[in-house]
């Protein structure tokens, strides 16, 4: 691809941070769908942990993608 | 304990409640009170729609059948929702650059404004959507029988069908009334809005309620909870991993295609960055949502009997144990669900089907087209009456044919993998330039053949359409076309199973036919345009050359938006043309921007329709595209040129600027020159002039003091002669006026004729000459004249300044082949550094005592006449006296034009 004239090759240190959190906020949700995934497709077949505990593990899991969706939304993408 | 009439007081109440603040809403919203409107927690909220009485209801129901299979259902948003940066977003830059009003409209935009693909997703999405509609009115329904049964009234159950009927007529009043308003900008409905959101706040205070007191009420507290989690039924439930991850994918895939989504996320969205809110708060609700659905129907499974129905257990729960206030709460928790989805479902279809099917129909029917006179607007917000009205029709009439499925997820998965047949063609018209639309069109029908063929139709039980011999045989016999089955893939749940093959086929038809077809030049305009959309923001005008009249674009735009509004539009257009008056200049971005507009009240494709009636179809071409291309390709070589022009002009301007200077030091130095020239000929003249008066004056003077001053003024005109000689000699050379007599002349006979000239040839005078004549016999070809007298010159000089006891000047000669260097090397004093840089200037004399006779003109007329002779003079340091070197070529001919690129470096002397 050939580089854009308008855009600057190298940020400042501010929008560097930015642009790595945005990357982050990329991920996230292959992260989540590997943890929301795996116990499914990793626990051989017919054995299961106790259903308590995997349920605390799926809402453990949820809640914490929530809470660094919410912090890297607020700090890097908020501007749209 | 609740009375049917009581509950449904209650639900009128509540109803009404709803009406009064949309309402309140709309005419806030239309007086430009619409701040608080447009928070970024009632869109949150009104993404809740994704929370159907499925869920409400549902949920519980599903974790009773399928353990934990329920959160797949949730999860996948989750996930689409905190990877909003890669997916959402782009999809609501899109939807508000295109002012889409639906997914067809967004579809039809990217694959050149094609109404025939907009029908298809229109078709698709009635007829996945409709048995959804059919589950909330079943829903509603059976949840009116609940206090039915449970109350002795004399009215009983009440018949099930009339009140699934009133409960869809209901529905469709609000949604007409509150949807079809006015043909708002950008289908943006803040009444509606505002009523989902406090629905969404109703159905998850309601879940968390009988969650609460389910738990801390009857299991008594978390871990007790816990533990009868661990021993209930449900700890039998075993993962399906095939069918967890389709599930998680499938919800995934419709909470991006749902009509009632894009509905909420796109259409209603009124700023981007409530999307980054959004990105974390609606995973939040769905997981508060689905936080007691485990818990209720562990205890639901436990306390309830065997043949109670486990969707219910939200509602009868609360009723057994005699809370009556909190089951009636979550009844109206499951009424919002129910009402909020089919509303907002209600508007998403019937704006698709009014805008894609019902108005292009219209049109088609008037004859005149798109500039009769009339109103378009009324049309519009009929059609669209009817649709809803036709929507919810058909929900009851699937309701009614399906007599009530029982199982409420089953209705709703089968659905999903309906709408979710959009998304190939969504997704690779979002990121992929070269999908074309016989791919999205072949994608589409073959997905949904696939999906209708394997799920929907066997969905039916042993129906006329598909009797039970078929799934078990397949058609003819033939097994491999087993609906269930398909092409021996057997064992496989079938929801998986349809999900496979439908999604491989869409995809690999919407790629294949998209490689192979060639897209309209509007379509690689609008692909351009929505697979950029971040890059570009300026729009390519998918108009050119048009021929419109501004006036048929007036007359239409009235009709469809009203005349008080379109004037204003024209006349804001006219305003930025630079122009008074209603009435633009009809240029291409004009034509574009009220197209884009317009598609915003009835859908891109009719909107491009009716503008190309009116510009007489001159859209834009491949000619176009390229002309387009090629525009830009010039602009940018323009640039380039313009840059390398710039940088030109800087280096003109330095050379300017150092012209400039050189031309200013050579203004001082003319100045110069001038005082000191009229300080030159003052002096002879002064003493001329004070001896003559002298002679005049004085009568008595003696003949010896006659003849003494007489020779003075002799002297001194002689002087004053030489000088005159001598600047006129200089401005000459200067000039470059000279005429040079070029022949070969002996090197030894120039310098004998100086010395000869000087008078020192015989020895007798006080300087002493020291030569080395052999080295002298050079042959050079250059003016014999003009070198003497630079020769005379510089012996002259030894002789006056050479202050040694006994003067002595050598002179000597090296024959470098084209050159020749002439050293003239006295025994005196050196020239000290400082004065050597001046000694070739005019007027400089280094010392006072001995001038007379001198000029001060001398070295620099050598120069001078060096500089013409092709060669150059300089002072020669570290002689061990005073030392000049004269350099000239043996050629003076063949030096001159050499050296004429160099002769103003020669003159950098000066």
């Amino acid at each position: 691809m050939k580089p854009d004239p308008d855009t600057p090759l190298f940020l400042e240190r501010r929008g560097y941070r930015r642009r790595r959190i945005i990357d982050v906020l990329r991920l996230l949700p292959f992260l989540g769908g590997l943890l929301f995934v795996a116990p499914a497709l990793l626990l051989p077949a017919g054995e299961t942990a106790r259903l308590s505990l995997t349920l605390l593990y799926f809402f453990g899991v949820w809640v914490l993608l929530i809470f660094v969706c919410f912090m890297l939304s607020r700090s890097g993408g908020s501007d749209g | 304990m609740a009375s049917f009439n009581l509950l449904v007081g209650v639900c009128l109440v509540y109803v009404l409640g709803l009406f009064i603040v949309a309402f309140w809403v709309e005419r806030r919203a239309r007086r430009g009170h619409k701040n608080w409107l447009r928070s970024p927690l009632i869109y949150t909220l009104s993404l809740s729609v994704y929370c159907t009485a499925w869920t409400f209801y549902g949920a519980v129901g599903y974790a009773a059948r399928s353990g934990l299979e329920f959160l797949t259902i949730y999860l996948g948003p989750t996930l689409v929702f905190i990877g909003w940066w890669l997916l959402l977003r782009k999809l609501v830059r899109i939807g508000k650059m295109q002012r889409s009003t639906s997914i067809a409209d967004l579809i039809s935009s990217r694959f050149g404004k094609s109404n025939a693909l907009a029908v298809i997703v229109t078709l698709l999405a009635v007829i996945g959507i409709t048995p959804y509609i059919a589950l909330q009115l079943q829903s509603v329904t059976l949840s009116f029988a609940v206090f039915g049964d449970m109350t002795t009234d004399d009215r009983g159950a009440g018949d099930l069908n009339s009140t699934a009927f009133w409960v869809a007529a209901g529905l469709a009043v609000f949604t007409v009334i509150f949807g079809t308003r006015t043909l708002d900008i950008n289908e943006r409905h803040h009444g509606v809005v505002m009523a989902i959101a406090i629905e969404a706040v109703v159905k998850l205070f309601a879940l968390l309620a009988v969650g609460v007191f389910v738990v801390w009420g009857m299991a008594g507290g978390l871990t007790a909870m816990l533990d009868r989690i661990d021993t209930s039924p449900l700890a039998e439930w075993r993962f399906d991993g095939g069918r967890w991850t389709a599930l998680t994918f499938l919800s995934a895939a419709a909470v991006i295609c749902l009509p009632r989504m894009f509905q909420v996320l796109v259409v209603e969205n009124s700023d981007e960055r409530h999307l980054g809110i959004a990105a974390w708060a609606f995973p939040l609700y769905l997981m508060l949502m689905s936080l007691f659905v485990v818990p209720i129907a562990v205890i639901g499974l436990s306390l309830m009997p065997d043949e109670a129905n486990p969707d219910l257990f939200v509602l009868t729960l609360p009723l057994t144990e005699g809370h009556g206030s909190l089951a009636m709460l979550a009844f109206l928790g499951g009424f919002s669900s129910a009402t909020s989805m089919v509303i907002v479902t209600a508007i998403a279809l019937s704006t698709m089907m009014s805008n894609h099917v019902v108005m292009p129909v219209w049109l088609r029917l008037q004859r005149q087209g798109a500039t009769m006179s009339g109103d378009v607007r009324n049309a519009v917000l009929v059609s669209r009456r009817i649709s809803i009205g036709g929507v919810l029709l058909l929900g009851y009439g699937y309701f009614r044919f399906s007599s009530g499925g029982e199982a409420l997820a089953a209705i709703g998965l089968i659905s999903f993998a309906g709408v979710a047949q959009v998304l190939p063609a969504l997704l690779g018209g979002i990121f992929w330039r070269g999908a074309t639309r016989w791919g999205a069109v072949a994608g589409l029908l073959g997905g949904f053949f696939v999906w209708a063929y394997t799920l929907f139709l066997p969905s039916f039980g042993d129906s006329p359409i598909m009797p039970v011999w078929i799934l078990a045989a397949g058609p003819w016999g033939i097994e491999a076309l087993r609906p269930q089955a398909l092409f021996g893939l057997d064992g496989l749940d079938p929801l998986v199973h349809a999900l496979i093959w439908s999604m491989t086929v869409n995809t690999a038809l919407f790629t294949i036919f998209s490689l192979i077809t060639f897209p309209t030049p509007l379509e690689r305009l609008q692909g351009a345009q929505i697979v950029n959309a971040f890059e570009r923001s300026g729009a390519a005008p998918g108009w050119v050359g048009s021929g419109a009249d501004g006036e048929d674009l007036l007359v239409m735009a009235q009709r469809i938006i009203g005349a008080k509004e379109a004037q204003a539009m024209f006349q804001r257009a006219a305003e930025t043309q630079g122009q008074k008056g209603y009435m633009p200049e009809p240029t291409p971005e004009f034509v574009e921007m009220l197209e884009r507009e317009l598609s915003g009240w009835v859908g891109a494709a009719t909107a491009h329709a009716m503008v190309a009636q009116i510009t007489g179809g001159a859209a834009v071409s491949v000619q176009d595209l390229l002309a387009m291309a090629d525009e830009t390709a010039q602009m940018r070589e323009y640039s380039n040129r313009l840059e390398v022009k710039s940088a030109e002009l800087q280096h003109a301007a330095r050379q300017l600027r150092e012209a400039n200077e050189k031309l200013t030091e050579i203004s001082i130095q003319k100045d110069a020159f001038l005082s000191q020239i009229s300080h030159e000929l003052r002096t002879p003249m002064t003493s001329i002039r004070a001896f003559s008066e002298i002679l005049r004056e004085e009568r008595e003077l003696g003949r010896e003091d006659m003849t003494r001053y007489l020779s003075i003024i002799h002297d001194e005109s002689l002087r004053l002669t030489r000088l005159l000689d001598d600047l006129l000699d200089l401005g000459v050379l200067e000039n470059g006026q000279v005429a040079l007599h070029i022949q070969d002349v002996s090197l030894r006979q120039v310098i004998e004729r100086a010395i000869g000239a000087t008078g020192l040839g015989n020895g007798t005078v006080d300087l002493k000459i020291r030569r080395s004549p052999a080295e002298e016999e050079i042959s050079v070809r250059t003016d014999g004249d003009r070198l003497s007298q630079v020769f005379i010159n510089l012996i002259t000089n030894a002789r006056k300044y050479c202050a040694a006891d006994q003067p002595e000047l050598r002179i000597a000669v090296q024959d470098l082949g084209t050159r020749v260097i002439v050293d003239f090397i006295d025994n005196g004093a050196e020239i000290s550094p400082k004065n050597q840089s001046v000694i070739f200037e005019k007027f400089t004399r280094l010392s006072d005592e001995s001038t007379a006779g001198s000029t001060g003109l001398g070295l620099a007329i050598c120069r001078e006449v060096m500089t013409k002779l092709g060669g150059d003079i300089s002072y020669l340091p570290g002689q061990g006296g005073a030392a000049f070197r004269v350099n000239l070529p043996v050629n003076a001919t063949l030096a001159a034009r050499q050296s004429v690129g160099t002769r103003t470096g020669t003159g950098d002397f000066r």
